[in-house]
């Protein structure tokens, strides 16, 4: 099969890789149809999460069809269409049983290794690196799913990829770190990042009843995106103002309620601090860059919440202890308990209560994975999500393929976010020709 | 029952704080030797740490003393005294370093020899000299010894190692899977097979026989259960006919809340006897505590999963050339075994009774219990 596989810093190849086979009675094989490149998977392509190995195959966002069970899976046939969370959770041990599915116990052959980073060891994580165990990700035509009778949630025939796919992480994600501000009636909540996480923040965040929130970011269609798709009340640019100031300014002098940040280790900062990290970084004196973070601690109101979607893998330095400890703030993250959410989040996707599909901006094929790293990662062509059809084998010359999908295929699926993403067969080779090019819906 | 329950945790606990604290025990006798010969060790680095400055800073009032006059060659032999100081008070315990006092004695000696032999020898000096640095070579050749033998002392003592998991089944449950130790080789990766000895059925036999896998070939030895008391401890020890001395124990009690249990394992290898079992014993010391915790959390995941998370059998791209280099050191049935994997690939295959799923007495852990609801 074809698989998009990681060899070192900025350096993924589609490589044809041996196919994937049930390994213990609790797996199943499917056949993806739709994956996608998480923002998090930057941080593997940009070399700052350790344990990878060259030849490892990314990607933790995909669905797909079940196309082989082994005899410890009761729950799914050949042929159901499911979505696969992307923490691996056995559904049976301390954790689990607590609704703590991204802490399961059971499902990290190299525990011992996070252990020795962390302390303690979080679950198995398709795709992302060896600290995680390893497991081979969704970047390719079939995954292996273990304990495939716990995660895998099935979907109804009528509900386009697209409208559920992002079940697999970054809706969940989006909604826990809302989740987990304890928003109350006339909550004001500040978003660091507009990414799709943060996207899925602001959505969440208003669902849940937060009178304003307010979406910080540097680029200007990110920020539209917030405003105008995800229904943020207010967008801040932070390179052209003092973020701290407005928003001191917005909640008289008290600051923002809760504080989610969803950009993690990579934060771009102006000024003195992003220089200081940049440095610190250079050095190998720290492993993150905590600017969003250290921000949000700041800007955030006395007794209030800061929750973190934002990936961070090591170490960050300069956390403001003594904001935290004098301001009384609670700070809530972890990895996304994927497990909790699907049910929930999926009726309110039927019900047209919510449509994730809006954040989707670049559908391409599986094998043009590497470009489609370059774009996302350097914010090219306004890229804020890519889809990638591991289905439709681009049997295209390069440069024609090229043309295809930045130049000609504009508009042709303008459709794609605006009218509830339902433009889609699955699989259908004829469908995924029409959804190769870029929408441009805003 | 609560309270039973709750006793036992911490004595469990008590006992693995104690078993921390005193990693090595040893009698009092040979601890307090070993102290003394690290506190003239000690005393010994701070002594060629103050003669190299004497040597590095004034070589020519040094050697007026001695009766050499090299400063060049003084400076030199400062510049080794202090290195050699250095790296004793480093680490007090290590007896090459205090041996390479001793070497310098004897470089120092030789020069001094050497010295007697210039026609403007001032032999009066020279052989004070000669006098104080052979003084000075004995007391160094003692205190080398001295540690050499504690350090020889330290690598032979007993090793104790001692973990705990908690596994979500009740007590008895788990005494009974633990109770046929034919069922170890299922999570243990370094144990191949293990089978009851006297033609007994598994739940009667004490004594039993063990193949686990070393790094070159296997190794086989023989255990006999000491002790069982249903639903709370087996013991056991290896029997004369082993050369390998250990013992082990493993404990069965409630967890706080009555949430399953918690497993201690804690192995004892004994120390004493020749060369060879120190090198073991060395090899354990570094080893198996984290090898262990890895085996424990595979039990508590057959036991509360029905299988053994592994990636092994899994797709990839080309590996580096490190990795692949791990691979072939590591043959493949060893390497699946290692996984406690079903590997489907029939050049893979192993005994059943290794393979999740695949025998009789692993059907009671297949089933997926307290799976989402």
């Amino acid at each position: 099969m074809k698989a998009n596989c990681w060899y070192g810093t900025t350096d993924v190849r589609v490589e044809n890789v041996a196919d994937p086979h049930i390994i213990n009675p609790r797996d199943a094989i499917v056949r993806i149809t739709s994956t996608a490149i998480c923002g998090s998977d930057l941080h593997l392509y940009d070399g700052y999460i350790p344990t990878m190995q060259q030849g490892d195959i990314l990607g933790h966002e995909f669905m797909g069809e079940v196309m082989e069970v082994g005899p410890g899976v009761s729950n799914l046939k050949v042929g159901d269409r499911v979505v696969v969370p992307f923490p691996i959770a056995c559904g049976a041990c301390f954790f689990c049983k607590r609704n703590l599915w991204s802490l399961c116990e059971n499902t990290n052959p190299n525990a011992v290794l996070a252990e020795k980073l962390w302390g303690r060891s979080p679950c198995g994580i398709f795709g992302y690196s060896h600290l995680v165990g390893g497991y081979a990700g969704g970047q390719a035509e079939y995954a292996r799913v273990p304990f495939a009778d716990v995660g895998p949630i099935k979907i109804e025939d009528g509900l386009s990829d697209e409208q559920v796919l992002f079940l697999s992480d970054i809706l969940p994600t989006g909604y826990m770190a809302a989740e987990n501000c304890r928003i109350q009636r006339g909550d004001t909540v500040a978003v660091w990042g507009c990414g799709p996480v943060g996207q899925f923040a602001i959505v969440s965040a208003k669902l849940l009843g937060a009178e304003r929130v307010i979406a910080i970011d540097r680029f200007e269609e990110r920020l539209r995106m917030a405003r105008e798709r995800a229904g943020a009340d207010l967008t801040l640019d932070y390179s052209a103002v003092d973020i701290n100031e407005v928003l001191d300014d917005l909640t008289g002098g008290r600051g923002p309620d809760a504080c989610i940040d969803a950009v993690g280790m990579e934060a771009h900062l102006p000024g003195v601090w992003g220089l200081y990290d940049r440095a610190k970084k250079a050095m190998r004196l720290e492993t993150d860059r905590g600017g969003a973070l250290r921000q949000a601690i700041q800007a955030c109101r006395n007794g209030g919440v800061v929750s973190v979607p934002g990936v961070y893998g090591g170490l960050i330095d300069s956390m403001p202890m003594g904001a935290f400890v004098n301001k009384a703030l609670t700070l809530v993250s972890g990895q996304t308990h994927v497990h909790r959410y699907l049910r929930p989040l999926l009726e309110r996707i039927q019900k047209g209560e919510l449509d994730p599909s809006f954040i989707i901006t670049h559908r391409l094929a599986l094998d043009e994975a590497p470009q489609a790293y370059e774009i996302f990662k350097h914010k090219q062509q306004e890229c804020v999500k890519v889809v990638l059809k591991p289905a439709e084998r681009s049997a295209r010359a390069p440069s024609e393929r090229h043309d295809n999908v930045f130049g000609s295929g504009n508009g042709r699926s303008a459709n794609g976010g605006s009218n509830g993403g339902g433009t889609e067969q699955v699989g259908g080779a004829a469908a995924g020709a029409a959804a190769t090019g870029r929408t441009t819906t805003h | 029952m609560a309270n039973a329950g709750s006793d036992s945790w911490d004595e469990g606990r008590t006992r693995q704080l104690a078993a921390r604290s005193g990693n090595v025990p040893r009698s009092s006798n040979t601890a307090r030797s070993s102290d003394d010969a690290v506190r003239l060790a000690r005393a010994l680095g701070w002594f060629s740490i103050g003669l190299g400055a004497a040597e590095l800073v004034v070589p020519r009032a040094l050697g007026r003393v001695v009766g050499i006059q090299r400063p060049g060659t003084m400076r030199a032999l400062g510049l080794r005294e202090l290195a050699a100081g250095a790296a004793i008070l480093t680490r007090p315990r290590e007896p090459a370093f205090l041996w390479s006092r001793v070497a310098g004695d004897a470089l120092d000696l030789a020069l001094l020899g050497a010295a007697f032999g210039a026609r403007d020898a001032r032999r009066g000096r020279l052989t004070a000299a000669l006098g104080t640095v052979a003084a000075v070579t004995a007391v160094d050749v003692v205190a080398s010894r001295r540690l050499s033998a504690a350090s020889l002392d330290r690598q032979a003592a007993p090793v104790e190692i001692s973990l705990s998991v908690a596994v979500d089944r009740g007590a008895e449950e788990l005494y009974r899977f633990w109770r046929n130790l034919a069922n170890l080789p299922r999570f243990m990766s370094s144990v191949r097979e293990v089978r009851p000895l006297d033609g007994l059925a598994p739940e009667q036999a004490r004594r039993w026989h063990w193949v686990g896998l070393a790094p070159v070939g296997s190794l086989e030895w023989e255990s006999e259960i000491t002790d069982e008391r249903p639903g709370e401890l087996i013991a056991w020890r290896s029997s004369s006919v082993t050369p390998l001395a250990f013992e082990g124990t493993v404990h069965f009690a409630a967890a706080p809340n009555g949430e399953g249990t918690l497993v201690r394992l804690r192995m004892r290898y004994a120390g004493g006897g020749g060369a060879a079992t120190a090198a073991v014993a060395r090899m354990l010391r570094q080893l198996p505590r984290q090898q262990m915790k890895a085996e424990l959390r595979r039990f508590k995941q057959l036991i509360e999963t029905g299988e053994i998370a592994t990636i092994d059998g899994q797709p990839s791209g080309a590996r580096g050339p490190t990795v692949r280099w791990f691979q072939r050191l590591i043959p493949p049935t060893k390497k699946s075994r290692l996984a406690g994997s079903g590997d489907q690939d029939a050049s893979h295959s192993r005994q059943p009774s290794a393979r999740a799923g695949g025998a009789p007495s692993a059907e009671r852990y297949t089933t997926a219990e307290g799976a989402q609801s």
